[in-house]
């Protein structure tokens, strides 16, 4: 989520609050008796942080049903961002500014991750979408990545087919025509991916087409097919410099197919970045959600163990 | 030139895509329910080993420790303190003298959560209150925290005391000692001993520090030079047969004559008496005198008739005239017994006592501050004339304590040496002890 001047009410409530908290709590904290979960400023704030807890916690259950007309999601979201914010410091004051022993020390260093960790995930939302469009401009859905990799795939063949003429590979077919939801079986795909071989047309067989269906054979293909990061292609300079190379060996007619190929390599190469790029900006939440339900769970045993003694 | 057809973009997406969940959003969300669940296993486990550690605020102080897996000895609501260990009666009585325990904020807490009572806490231990008119007295914990570590409870933070004293507001009249009182040294008043104002010494023994102190005293043996402590001594309490060193109250032990003035001071009266008079009193003296004149003439028939010596008149140097001898072994006692006491009462007894033949008490105060403690054991670090100015003392009204000044140069909170309220004052009245029975056996604690 982009955090910009839309944020300005949020922004300055949290500082109000946090503010007014810390208020409250220098006297406090200076008073006769060492600040504490247990007395009745100390229950305020966490009564109040746990609140903030609460609601940063139902993100989850609103982003389950969309469609309820609890609030936009926006305001959901801004309401994650600061409160969990702010729940933070406000159950630190109401530790007393320390870590405690035992289930409380555990909850504490708990929340301390998970806070960090949604910090960290706030700073990233906020400076990766914006990376992201600049350098990768054909962004697909994230899921979908391995479906449109496919796809590229066999379109590069269907490139080099359509160039050099029959290929010895098997081309994928795209998963609408043999959708797995059709319940279609294996040996219905292999059929599909047969026939689509044999209904490429059969080319000239020219001598000059051969660098073309080497290079595509050894080097392209495999880089499209597995999409491994190592792969010389997957640097632009080294196959700029590859398919500059390449080019005087082929025939003139063949240029078009070539830059065909070039812009598949490139949609590939942005295909990675992405993957990289959405493993950065959503990898924090592997740490940050699981963390937060176990806090959850935990704080709630706190509270009853704590009221009870 | 790529070109994607309409059905091609089409295809490019897989519309049942969010159906499945892949890679890091299925981690995410197996992580999501593993998590709480193994925390959860977690309290659970510990609760079922019977283990109470997730619960602790942290490890108690060192008297407590070895109750620390028995969270409910403290830990328990004040009826069941009372109900179920049948001491209800015993303690409702304490409480209601002391004013500890009695406060209905407490049983208003008790209901919301089991805090520790001062129920648990007087089970085993005694609590005199501080103040008969003190209001409202706090609970036993809002002072001695526990689970902060091994630490001793009876040294409270300052804020319990300058709570109240940092503005003492009484029901009747002025504070008698100080108004306020936030920290020490400052903010502290002075010392009542030595405050402006303040009585001298009320001691009635006469002596002169600055003569015992020169370097030349005369002594039994020639010139000597005493220190402080030949005649000051620590108070030693008692020395139990196996223990490593005496257990010291931290006070100078009391004067007595046999131990600190006999060896320079013999009460000698007669040239012809070799053993000094007893230090008793004046009746007692007087016997003694009496019984040693009788015994010594009883021996020495043919000093019935020699004449006295001739006594003269003091200050003036004019001899009295002679009388004639005595004729009876009694007379000769009469009239020596009437020498040495005046011997006794105008000079040897008199460097001390005044008011002789009479008995007045020395009223040499045992504790000069009795709210204060003060232990000279750990001071001793320091010669005695650091605090106390004894060397220019020649009065017995001089009151050689120190201010609070001298106790600042280490007991400051810049200076290191402990300077918490606890370090000087008791909160408790001790002089209002009660006896504890507890209910508790070994057994309980295993």
């Amino acid at each position: 989520m982009l955090i910009d001047r839309s944020h300005k009410p949020w922004a300055v409530a949290s500082a109000a609050i946090v503010i007014a908290a810390l208020a409250a709590y220098v006297p406090y904290a200076f008073g006769p008796l060492p600040p504490g979960g247990g007395s009745a400023l100390g229950l305020t704030y966490g009564l109040v942080g746990f609140g903030f807890m609460v609601f940063v916690t139902l993100l989850s259950l609103r982003k389950k049903f969309p469609i309820w007309r609890i609030g936009r999601t926006t305001t959901w979201m801004r309401g994650h961002l600061w409160l969990g914010a702010l729940s933070f410091p406000i159950i630190l004051l109401h530790a007393g500014l320390l870590f405690g022993h035992g289930l409380t020390a555990v909850l504490m260093w708990l929340f301390l991750l998970v806070w960090t960790s949604g910090l960290f995930g706030a700073w990233l939302q906020h400076a990766m979408p914006r990376r992201l469009l600049r350098e990768v401009p054909m962004e697909t859905i994230y899921d979908q990545i391995g479906r449109v990799r496919e796809q590229l795939l066999d379109e590069a063949d269907t490139v080099v087919a359509d160039a050099c003429g029959r290929l010895d590979v098997s081309i994928a077919v795209p998963a609408a025509a043999v959708s797995a939801r059709s319940g279609a079986s294996d040996s219905a795909k292999a059929a599909a991916n047969a026939l689509a071989t044999v209904m490429r047309p059969v080319g000239s067989g020219a001598d000059e087409t051969g660098p073309l269906r080497e290079f595509y054979m050894k080097e392209m293909r495999p880089f499209v097919q597995s999409s491994a990061r190592t792969h010389p292609l997957a640097d632009p300079a080294v196959a700029a410099a590859r398919f500059a190379k390449l080019r005087p060996l082929l025939p003139a007619a063949l240029e078009p197919a070539l830059q065909d190929l070039e812009s598949i390599c490139e949609e590939e190469r942005q295909l990675l970045r992405q993957e990289r790029m959405h493993g950065l900006l959503h990898g924090w939440l592997i740490v940050h959600v699981p963390l937060s339900f176990a806090l959850m769970a935990l704080a709630v045993v706190h509270i009853v163990m704590a009221l009870r003694y | 030139m790529r070109i994607r057809t309409a059905k091609q973009r089409a295809q490019r997406i897989d519309l049942y895509y969010f159906t499945h969940a892949r890679g890091a959003r299925r981690v995410r969300i197996l992580l999501s329910a593993a998590l709480p669940a193994a925390a959860l296993l977690w309290i659970g486990g510990m609760a079922a080993a019977g283990s109470r550690k997730p619960y602790s605020a942290g490890p108690v102080s060192s008297a407590h420790a070895f109750a620390e897996a028995k969270c409910e000895v403290c830990h328990r609501s004040a009826a069941a303190h009372t109900d179920q260990r049948g001491m209800a009666a015993d303690h409702a009585a304490h409480t209601d003298q002391t004013g500890m325990a009695a406060d209905h904020a407490e049983h208003r807490d008790e209901r919301f959560r089991r805090h520790t009572s001062d129920n648990a806490c007087l089970t085993c231990h005694d609590a005199p209150p501080h103040a008969a008119n003190q209001t409202p007295p706090p609970s036993c914990a809002a002072c001695h925290r526990d689970h902060r570590g091994r630490v001793q409870l009876a040294k409270t933070d300052d804020g319990f005391c300058v709570e109240c004293h940092g503005e003492l507001k009484t029901a009747h009249g002025d504070p008698r000692i100080a108004k306020a009182v936030r920290t020490f040294p400052s903010g502290h008043p002075e010392f009542a001993a030595v405050r402006a104002g303040a009585p001298p010494d009320p001691g009635q023994l006469r002596f002169n520090h600055a003569v015992h102190l020169k370097d030349d005293l005369r002594g039994p043996g020639g010139p000597e030079k005493l220190e402080c402590s030949e005649c000051h001594r620590p108070d030693v309490v008692r020395t139990a047969a196996r223990a490593k060193k005496p257990v010291a109250t931290g006070l100078m032990a009391p004067f007595t004559y046999q131990q600190q003035c006999a060896r320079c001071h013999p009460l000698f009266f007669d040239e012809r008496i070799e053993q000094p008079a007893p230090h008793a009193t004046p009746e007692r003296v007087r016997a003694f005198v009496r019984q040693s004149l009788a015994s010594y003439i009883a021996q020495h028939p043919q000093d019935i008739s020699k004449p006295d010596s001739a006594v003269r008149r003091v200050p003036l140097n004019f001899p009295r005239p002679a009388e004639p001898p005595a004729r009876t072994a009694a007379e000769w006692v009469d009239r020596r017994a009437a020498v040495d006491e005046r011997v006794l009462w105008n000079k040897t007894c008199a460097e001390c006592h005044a008011g002789l033949p009479g008995y007045a008490p020395t009223q040499t105060p045992r504790q000069w501050m009795p709210r204060a403690t003060f232990d000279h054991t750990p001071h001793a670090v320091v010669n005695c004339e650091s605090c106390h100015a004894a060397r220019g003392s020649t009065k017995t009204s001089d009151v050689l304590l120190p201010g609070r000044a001298a106790c600042a140069a280490c007991h400051a909170p810049s200076k290191g040496a402990e300077s918490r309220c606890f370090e000087c004052h008791r909160y408790h009245d001790w002089t209002k002890t009660h006896e504890i029975r507890s209910p508790y056996t070994l057994g309980d604690f295993k």
